[in-house]
């Protein structure tokens, strides 16, 4: 069998790059080694975490929003499956929605695992052990990753968990222990946190999700204290984890200090699906990450092979991966490759939500000199009150001269809110855009005119001075 | 269906339907516990005081939480120190083993007919655990599923036993065989509704045999039902062994998306389940 494009995965990467593939009127094949289409991201990664945080967040938010009039009993015998009741219909409406869109373009779907027997050809081995051999002229690895667990971490999917493995729980925890400062890490510490459970978030980095503006991460780690019991022990280094045989896992650190709790979640960083795709028959290796390589397009040391997704690293999140996919197969048929990947926001689904798009406050300055802040706190818009949201804020960054360099934004409406500041960027736009355009009231979007007006009056401020 | 006598299917679904079936109930003990696991804050005092009111159970628990099954580093010594350290599912674990296997896998005179019943329970238990460990899923409910998949079977015996007392028919053994394959899974579904366990455990009951007729097949069905098929395979318990190939050549594989390397790595684990099965049933 012979394809123009073949992609190796389902996932949000593959799906793209399939479809865009199919939409250039090329063959495509998608190999696909689970069941269903739609990779972790459906099964086990973004739509079961998010299908959970979406119950603890009108859980927690129930007392608030009714003047403590309404208390939500904080039972953490509570069975974890009966707040994820929906997640199989979640998931299955997904996937079938995936599936017929695959359909729908004439995207034949193949079950199997793939692996290179040659720079242009593979084989699938299916399920039951039968192969097939497919030739391609391109071939788009999307084959995503999967939770690592090193060496001093024993998972056993029983006491000690990973991310795919902990929502199968069937009773909340009384305690966890959540091992990582990454996004994993930091959503289920305060999803499992807000619903009652005693967390103990631990990690080497003085404060988790390094890669935001400091400040929103600090916000995020004053917030997660708050929470009954959980705290967030950075600048560790773990020593030992290790079941003590019959009631606890003891997390131990170099300080001395041992962590109890009844599970650990393992959340240090994901590995690349690459063990079955033999990638050295193509002549690629992966890097000492253990991601490959790849351009600004995707395309990886082989030149018609391209990665995209999880499988060539960093950022690992579902919407950059989208374009990752459809950004490949552009790239290969010398399509238009549309706006740069770099405008991809950050939306993190912790309790309170955060979201980022653009430059940090330290990578502005560095970039720019001289900057201007903004701030608006949720506790000054209508509806932060109306909502019992007050505790969210805005952090608006532009150059000196108003134009949008970045947002930063964590509280309700957070991975919604960011996409006003990301067209206002795209369009090179400067802060006068959230002064000048009237938006709805009472919304959260009105944050970005208080935190404008500061900036502008900032501005008006200096050319005085001048 | 045609192998049951329609007299009896009529009894058994009268009784079923009727709520008259003679559901066993765990021992009081094993209920306060099975519900205390579930209640915040509860202390390890309060449930040494109601584990020690049935000093049976309680011996048995020990024994359990002693054993090389439960990976215990340490002799444990006195009630005390095995309610502070088991943790409460662990706890709730051991009290459900020890209370089926003395309520329910316990039908007078027909001790040659439950005994390869408990065995295949505790079997389909142990590979259960470790399918859903192969499968990255949790292993917290995969035992308890396994074990509790076919409680249905000494239920029905006994619900057959008492129609026979009542009505004054004497069935034939094979009779009694076909109605427990027949009703064993609604009645299994039943009971463990009864005694309030997860929900997930009472839908894989029902399921495990016809995983497929669920609208949204749930993987602890699936996995319930592979480890179903791993335990006749052993030959742990009632009916003849099944040849590892007819395994192989399952849909359940595809279905819990189980490669030829993976299944392997499976099998390899035959002799550890075995071990941990007659640890237990000693």
């Amino acid at each position: 069998m012979h394809v123009d494009v073949l992609v190796i995965g389902s996932g949000p990467a593959g799906q793209q790059a399939a479809i865009f593939a199919r939409r250039a009127g090329r063959s495509v094949v998608v190999v696909e080694k689970d069941s269903t289409v739609g990779g972790a991201c459906v099964h086990s990664g973004t739509i079961p975490s998010k299908t959970l945080r979406e119950t603890a967040v009108y859980l927690a938010g129930l007392p608030r929003r009714t003047g403590g009039k309404i208390e939500v009993p904080r039972d953490t015998r509570t069975c974890l499956q009966s707040l994820m009741s929906r997640l199989e219909q979640v998931v299955a409406s997904h996937t079938d929605s995936i599936a017929a869109t695959l359909a729908r373009n004439n995207i034949e779907v193949m079950r199997g695992r793939a692996r290179f027997t040659s720079p242009h050809s593979v084989q699938v081995l299916q399920v039951r052990g039968r192969t097939q051999d497919i030739t391609a002229d391109f071939v788009v690895i999307a084959s995503g990753s999967r939770p690592r667990a090193p060496g001093n971490v024993p998972v056993d999917h029983d006491n000690v968990l990973d991310s795919d493995s902990l929502l199968a729980m069937v009773y909340l925890p009384q305690s966890l222990t959540v091992l990582g400062g990454g996004v994993i890490a930091s959503e289920y510490a305060s999803i499992f946190a807000s619903l009652g459970v005693t967390v103990t978030m631990v990690d080497k980095a003085p404060r988790p999700l390094m890669f935001l503006d400091a400040e929103l991460s600090e916000l995020f780690v004053q917030r997660f204290n708050a929470y009954p019991n959980c705290r967030y022990l950075g600048s560790q280094e773990i020593v030992e984890v290790k079941w003590d045989g019959l009631a606890a896992v003891e997390t131990r650190l170099k300080t001395g200090e041992v962590v109890r709790s009844e599970k650990v979640l393992c959340a240090l960083g994901r590995v690349a699906n690459l063990e079955h795709l033999r990638v050295d028959a193509a002549g690629l290796a992966a890097n000492a990450r253990g991601v490959l390589d790849v351009d600004a397009h995707g395309r990886t040391a082989v030149p018609h092979i391209y990665a995209a997704g999880d499988v060539a690293g960093p950022p690992s999140l579902a919407s950059s991966a989208f374009a990752q996919g459809r950004r490949a197969v552009c790239h290969a048929f010398g399509l238009p490759e549309g706006a740069s990947a770099a405008l991809i926001p950050t939306g993190i689904y912790t309790v309170p939500e955060m979201a980022s798009v653009g430059l940090t406050e330290v990578q502005a300055r560095e970039k720019h000199g001289e900057i201007r802040i903004g701030r608006a706190s949720f506790g000054e818009i209508a509806r932060g009150h109306i909502s019992a949201g007050t505790d969210g804020m805005l952090k608006l960054i532009s150059d000196a001269d108003g134009r949008v360099l970045g947002v930063h934004v964590l509280g309700e409406g957070a991975t919604e809110l960011v996409h006003l500041a990301q067209m206002a960027m795209v369009n090179n736009s400067t802060i006068d855009v959230f002064i000048d355009n009237v938006f709805n009231f009472p919304t959260l979007a009105e944050a970005y005119r208080v935190a404008a007006e500061r900036i502008a009056a900032d501005i008006r401020v200096a050319a005085v001075a001048v | 269906m045609d192998q049951v006598p329609g007299a009896l299917s009529d009894a058994l679904l009268d009784r079923l339907h009727s709520g008259k079936l003679d559901l066993p109930l765990l021992p009081t003990v094993a209920t306060q516990i099975l519900s205390l696991a579930r209640a915040p804050d509860v202390d390890g005092a309060k449930l040494a005081d109601v584990l020690q009111r049935d000093q049976s159970l309680a011996g048995q628990v020990l024994r359990l939480a002693n054993s090389a099954a439960q990976g215990a580093r340490v002799q444990i010594v006195s009630l005390q120190q095995a309610i502070s350290r088991l943790g409460m599912l662990a706890l709730r674990d051991m009290v459900v083993t020890v209370a089926v296997r003395g309520k329910v896998f316990n039908v007078q005179g027909y001790g040659d007919m439950v005994r390869p019943m408990w065995a295949h329970a505790l079997a389909t238990g142990y590979w259960a655990r470790e399918i859903a460990r192969a499968r990255r899923s949790n292993v917290e409910s995969a035992f308890l599923c396994g074990l509790l998949h076919d409680i249905g079977h000494p239920v029905v015996l006994q619900a057959i036993l008492d129609i026979q007392r009542d009505s004054g028919v004497t069935y034939p053994r094979q009779v009694l065989v076909n109605a427990i394959e027949h009703y064993h899974c609604v009645v299994g579904g039943v009971l463990v509704n009864d005694w309030k366990l997860p929900e997930v455990v009472a839908n894989t009951i029902v399921h495990h045999h016809d995983y497929k007729a669920q609208e949204h097949p749930t993987e602890s069905a699936m996995i319930t039902h592979l480890a179903d098929l791993m335990a006749t395979w052993m030959g742990a318990g009632h009916g003849e062994p099944c040849a590892i190939e007819t395994i192989a050549a399952s849909p359940v594989l595809d279905d819990l998306n189980i490669y030829p390397d993976e299944f392997q790595q499976l099998v390899a684990l035959r002799d550890k389940t075995a071990q941990l099965v007659a640890e237990v049933e000693a």
